[in-house]
């Protein structure tokens, strides 16, 4: 399948304060998306998320690496006509109105008048401003320029939609609107490269995800098998038709908890949960199922994050040493 | 490329226009220009030589002032609020925005201009003094010197802060007033050996605003010639196109 968007080793250095201290913000992120997918990037506040996006449209330039889109450098207008970009915090001109700005940037794109004041409508509508689109952006609340923004992004329908913490500002309908508005975009063949701190979204949305942690990337892969790799264990569920309690042998095999007359036995880690299942029959138990808990996404970054701070940290003590 | 520019410019225009800022300094000026009336009455009234006088330097100071404002917070500030990010996502050139950008604090001067020469035109006339009509014209030309503030402002703007830019810019601006004394100097052989070069190159480098002052045309109708208003206008032109070049290529390369 194509990639739309690699990135190879990028690096991104900063210096700021009276002594042009240096902060290094990425450290080698290497990523390829396909063309068609939607991919999901994760992480913690500060992890380089949103510094990785604006290089993607050509708003930071890399101290070393490159960055590759549709085969050339977002910083060339060609490359920048195909992409669709929501930015983290959407600051819009607060004395302009939607209909204002969506002519603005339908021009801009290269729409001529007519298809842009077509299109501008025709995404008014779909998220609900369209009875607000004469009012200064001003008045409006943090969701609603939300909506416009996603408007602007949308409105040179680019193959490619980068967007930076989509949901942020949007109440769980306008979340919804926004899901559905990405899923339809993915539909139309439109890839998507998206960046959230709402893991549920990602987790309802994306093919892909990266993870990144203190600027590195500290991982990546199908959601299917990121998922895979989240499994909390075994979980036995049985009956006890007996008067007498269970016996106590049990409580060496895992967690028991009780719950509308089913009991379920959390099998500890180490254990063969079928073996167990075996011998909780051969007592007397009448076992229902054998269920693998899965985990979450957020299981997952929460994990993968720890071990990594752990490994800087050990780093770092080594090297104070 | 030139309806890009000008897309940036009119919906530049349009968001300035209506902002607070903008007004608040519009109506200060309007209050400040037509005070000139007043100081006019209170110095006995010379025909109303004060309040040309008084009432087209005032002009210029809030020119120069709407200038650097608009300049700034059509670049500055909307680098500072990342309002820039969704406009240079679009596949412009970082040059257009600055050109367009232009464009709109030009034409921000000049409604100013207009409305500052009409008020001061009608003073004029109303205290029976003829030549307001060259008092439009005289204000309406010192929107050159707005527009050499507007590229200083851009240059400084791309890469510093809102304050920053803007203390940079009042300085230059203050400095480019002084160019005139400066030029008496040197005409008076003030300067010798390098001293003399050196105040030389600095009196070349810094914007001539002595330049687009038309306030004794505007009084007497006289001392005026064709070719004078030319190569100024060209000057104050040329000034403003090589300080948006440079600002152009100080934003091409800097992180946004």
């Amino acid at each position: 399948m194509t990639v739309v968007l690699s990135l190879q080793d990028l690096h991104k250095t900063i210096r700021v304060g009276f002594f042009a201290k240096k902060i290094e913000l990425l450290k080698g992120i290497s990523l390829d998306v396909k063309q068609g997918s939607i991919f999901g990037y994760v992480g913690q506040n500060g992890a380089g998320k949103s510094t990785t996006i604006k290089h993607l449209i050509g708003a930071l330039w890399p101290t070393s690496g490159s960055v590759q889109v549709f085969g050339g450098s977002p910083a060339s207008r060609e490359v920048r006509a195909r992409i669709g970009y929501l930015p983290e915090f959407p600051r819009l001109p607060d004395t302009l109105s939607p209909r204002e700005l969506l002519r603005l940037h339908g021009r801009l794109a290269g729409l001529d008048a007519a298809t842009s004041e077509k299109r501008g409508e025709a995404l008014l509508e779909r998220v609900q401003l369209a009875d607000r689109g004469d009012e200064w952006v001003r008045g409006f609340s943090k969701g609603m320029q939300q909506k416009v923004a996603l408007c602007l992004t949308l409105i040179g329908e680019p193959e490619l939609l980068i967007l930076d913490e989509p949901m942020s500002g949007l109440d769980p309908v306008g979340r919804r609107l926004v899901r559905d508005i990405i899923r339809e975009q993915h539909e139309n063949g439109r890839t998507v490269f998206f960046s959230s701190h709402v893991l549920p979204d990602v987790e309802s949305l994306c093919d892909e995800v990266a993870i990144l942690s203190g600027g590195k990337k500290v991982g990546q892969g199908s959601l299917h098998k990121l998922l895979e790799n989240t499994q909390r264990g075994k979980e036995i569920v049985f009956r006890w038709p007996h008067d007498e309690a269970p016996p106590s042998t049990w409580n060496d095999l895992g967690t028991l908890t009780t719950h509308e007359g089913r009991t379920t036995l959390a099998v500890d880690d180490d254990r063969d949960a079928l073996a167990v299942a075996q011998q909780l029959r051969a007592d007397g138990a009448e076992v229902e199922e054998v269920l693998t808990v899965q985990g979450t996404l957020e299981d997952h970054l929460v994990r993968i994050i720890d071990a990594h701070q752990a490994e800087e940290a050990a780093q770092r003590a080594r090297g104070a040493s | 490329m030139m309806q890009r520019i000008f897309t940036i410019g009119w919906f530049g225009f349009l968001q300035l226009m209506r902002s607070r800022i903008y007004l608040n300094l519009l109506v200060a000026g309007v209050f400040l220009v037509g005070a000139s009336y007043v100081v006019d009455e209170l110095s006995g009234g010379l025909a109303g030589r004060v309040t040309v006088d008084l009432g087209l330097a005032l002009c210029s100071l809030v020119t120069a002032t709407l200038a650097g404002v608009t300049a700034i917070l059509g670049v500055t500030r909307q680098m500072e609020t990342k309002e820039i990010h969704l406009l240079l996502a679009r596949p412009i050139p970082r040059a257009e925005f600055v050109v367009g950008r232009f464009i709109t604090s030009a034409a921000l001067v000049l409604v100013s201009n207009l409305l500052f020469g009409c008020l001061l035109g009608g003073m004029t006339t109303l205290m029976g003094t003829e030549g307001g009509a060259r008092v439009v014209a005289a204000s309406l030309f010192v929107s050159f010197e707005g527009f050499i503030v507007i590229g200083i402002a851009l240059f400084f703007g791309v890469k510093s802060s809102s304050t920053m830019s803007a203390v940079f810019t009042m300085t230059l601006f203050l400095l480019g007033r002084l160019t005139l004394p400066l030029l008496e100097l040197i005409e008076k052989g003030k300067f010798t050996g390098a001293v003399a070069h050196v105040v030389n190159g600095v009196y070349t480098a810094l914007p001539h605003f002595f330049s687009f002052d038309l306030t004794d045309w505007a009084r007497t109708g006289k001392g005026l010639a064709l070719g004078d208003v030319a190569q100024a206008a060209g000057y104050g032109l040329l000034y403003t196109a090589a300080f948006i070049v440079l600002a152009s290529v100080r934003l091409e390369r800097r992180d946004l």
